[in-house]
């Protein structure tokens, strides 16, 4: 398996008035070609930020980032302006959470992927772009006449296939989606989700799907990167509608047991106890600890080890790093 | 079905009515108990009406038609006195608990309205009965959630507030609207297992209404599926979720995750006609098993076995179950 991108030891900080505030702590994970990874945490985790972080949208005087991003052997962080230009949405597209929202209520469907083709691909014709908003509207399983309509003519559910569509507009390699179904019904966001599962299959895309919901991320996810303050706490190998099935941090199965199960035989549900820890002031060992049932005296102050494997977890309780799935 | 009936609705109709548009019927003669100590979900996708019909059984809005019972009292159309006597017995949690405090009020302000207003507690009398409240929800040391400010508390806190709140006049039936929805996942335990708690300790009854099956199942005993405006199956929550009989339960079931399911058995999405001009059953452009007569008459919701009801002409006339 070849890396679609990598991330390497990457840290966000947000500016505020009281100085800087640390999001993202010591991020490295590589997404591989030909994959979907689960990106799950809780709201306040830097999942979102993550995201932003991975297309440098986060803005020079609002956050400090360093490490490298690197798409193929470009590091996102040393491209000048205009390549960055160049290379967003062509290859790395996002869809954004509730970008149902994000469309522009003034302009036609069809003015939305004039616009994106135009900037990158200037020399199409009219025609031309028609015809591919026809093609794309189609792959999301959209009648291609709605390209007419505006986008308060259309569902919820139909305006997220529209961003998912645009996202696709320039084929690129890279997906990073933010909670692309959150605000949709059961339904709808099933439905969508199967289409983005089949057009991964389809075009070998590799996405990133991030979002809050466990059990959602794990049916379609292959493998499953779990954050907590800032921290990625594991990256397993995703264990589909049974997630007893392999073995997880002390978090994640705090999380498992708190999710109701629709089938089986779970007779209770049990909440983690505590909140998650406020960002700005963590201790130096695992953030997790005062609220971990495995934890030891170790955790509060010994910082978690750095893993950068395919699938690891990093826990002091769950043994030393050698034993966690560090096999690269 | 429980002879102890705290909150039966019959044929409740609710009709909004709009300038220059037609109506819009959110609730369509439906019919509904809960027995005291019992928790009914209510679940359907949004539109479908539940949020309307929890705002109907509390009587924040009034019935069009219909009749709505607590315990031996028509509550349909009471107002003044005899209403706020109903709002002390029937209270309201709502689904986002950054909008329903207000921000400029502390935590014990926001209970102590309801037990001076509901309860007529002496303010003295209420600095007491906030403790205890804020206590029963969990939310302690007391003292020092009293005098905060929503901003000042997680999402999680804010919702222990808000059931505080309703649980402020004594109520006998509270409808929960998506009370976890909001929520962080690993704070939704902690919320579902307080509300098992407090129907425990204080016999409630519970309308749950939200659009997860799974968490329906839970902690309901009994699950009401509800689609364009009707209530489509009704059965113990077992049942809905291992046999379902209604094709939109079914499609609704299979895309919840954990169903296993991958294929929705649907023909097309499409939103439910809501027009007071509908003629049969709300789900026949979508259902994979539609037939003539669905299109022009609208199936009542009959028991095709014992406690377990479904409005679905699949079930009518001792016709054979479809699969």
């Amino acid at each position: 398996m070849t890396a679609a991108l990598s991330i390497e030891h990457l840290n966000v900080s947000y500016r505020t008035p009281r100085g800087l505030v640390s999001i993202l702590k010591d991020i490295s994970l590589t997404l591989y070609h030909d994959e979907i990874l689960g990106v799950v945490g809780e709201s306040g985790s830097g999942k979102s930020t993550l995201a932003q972080a991975i297309m440098r949208l986060l803005k020079p005087n609002t956050a400090k980032v360093s490490g490298r991003v690197m798409i193929g052997s470009k590091d996102l962080y040393a491209l000048s302006t205009k390549e960055l230009r160049a290379l967003r949405w062509k290859d790395v597209a996002m869809v954004f959470q509730s970008s149902m929202n994000a469309l522009n209520p003034v302009i036609s469907i069809q003015a939305h992927f004039f616009d994106t083709l135009l900037a990158h691909r200037p020399h199409l014709t009219s025609k031309e772009v028609e015809q591919r908003t026809h093609y794309l509207l189609q792959q999301v399983r959209l009648n291609p006449e709605i390209a007419r309509n505006y986008p308060h003519e259309l569902s919820g559910g139909m305006r997220q296939r529209v961003a998912i569509a645009l996202a696709l507009a320039l084929d690129p390699e890279i997906l990073i989606m933010d909670e692309p179904t959150t605000a949709l019904d059961v339904v709808v966001q099933r439905s969508i989700l199967n289409e983005i599962a089949a057009l991964q299959r389809e075009r070998h895309l590799s996405v990133v799907l991030i979002s809050h919901d466990f059990s959602l991320v794990s049916s379609l996810a292959h493998r499953m990167a779990i954050m907590y303050a800032g921290q990625l706490m594991e990256i397993t190998e995703s264990s589909g509608d049974d997630p007893t099935s392999v073995r997880h941090h002390p978090y994640t199965e705090g999380l498992i047991a708190a999710i109701p199960q629709l089938m089986g035989d779970q007779v209770r549900i049990q909440g983690i106890p505590g909140e998650p820890p406020n960002i700005a002031d963590l201790v130096t060992g695992c953030p997790f600890n005062d609220r971990c049932p495995k934890r030891l005296d170790l955790c509060k102050s010994t910082p978690l080890p750095v893993l950068s494997a395919k699938t690891f977890i990093r826990c002091h309780a769950m043994g030393d790093r050698e034993e966690a799935h560090n096999d690269g | 079905m429980t002879d102890n009936r705290v909150v039966r609705a019959e044929n409740l109709t609710i009709r909004f009515t709009r300038k220059k548009m037609p109506d819009i019927v959110a609730a369509r003669s439906v019919t509904l108990e809960i027995g005291e100590k019992e928790t009914v979900a209510l679940v359907g996708e949004s539109g479908s009406g539940k949020t309307t019909m929890g705002r109907a059984l509390v009587r924040l809005l009034r019935p069009s038609s219909g009749t709505l019972w607590f315990k031996d009292q028509n509550v349909t159309t009471i107002r003044g006195q005899s209403l706020r006597r109903y709002h002390s017995k029937a209270q309201l949690i709502f689904q986002d608990p950054f909008g329903s405090l207000n921000p400029f009020h502390t935590v014990e302000y926001h209970l102590r309205r309801p037990l001076m207003k509901l309860r007529g507690v002496s303010r003295r009398g209420a600095r007491e009965a906030v403790l205890d409240l804020l206590a029963q929800v969990g939310l302690t040391p007391t003292v020092i959630y009293r005098g905060k400010y929503p901003h000042e508390l997680s999402g999680g806190q804010r919702q222990r507030v808000a059931i505080a709140r309703a649980l402020a006049g004594e109520p006998a039936f509270v409808v929960a609207d998506e009370p976890v929805s909001m929520l962080d996942v690993s704070l939704r335990a902690e919320i579902l297992t307080l509300l098992e708690s407090l129907q425990e300790q204080r016999h409630l009854s519970y309308l749950y209404i939200t659009h997860d099956l799974a968490s329906a199942r839970y902690l309901a005993h009994r699950i009401a599926v509800m689609y364009g405006a009707t209530i489509v199956e009704m059965a113990a929550a077992d049942t809905v979720v291992r046999t379902p009989a209604h094709p939109y339960t079914r499609l609704l079931l299979a895309a919840s995750v954990g169903s296993g399911t991958v294929a929705l058995p649907e023909t097309q999405s499409l939103a439910p006609d809501l027009s007071a001009s509908r003629t049969g059953c709300p789900f026949a452009p979508r259902c994979p098993q539609v037939m003539d007569r669905c299109r022009v008459q609208t199936p009542k919701l009959i028991d095709i076995e014992p406690g377990h009801a479904a409005a679905c002409f699949l079930y009518h006339d001792g016709e054979s179950r479809g699969d």
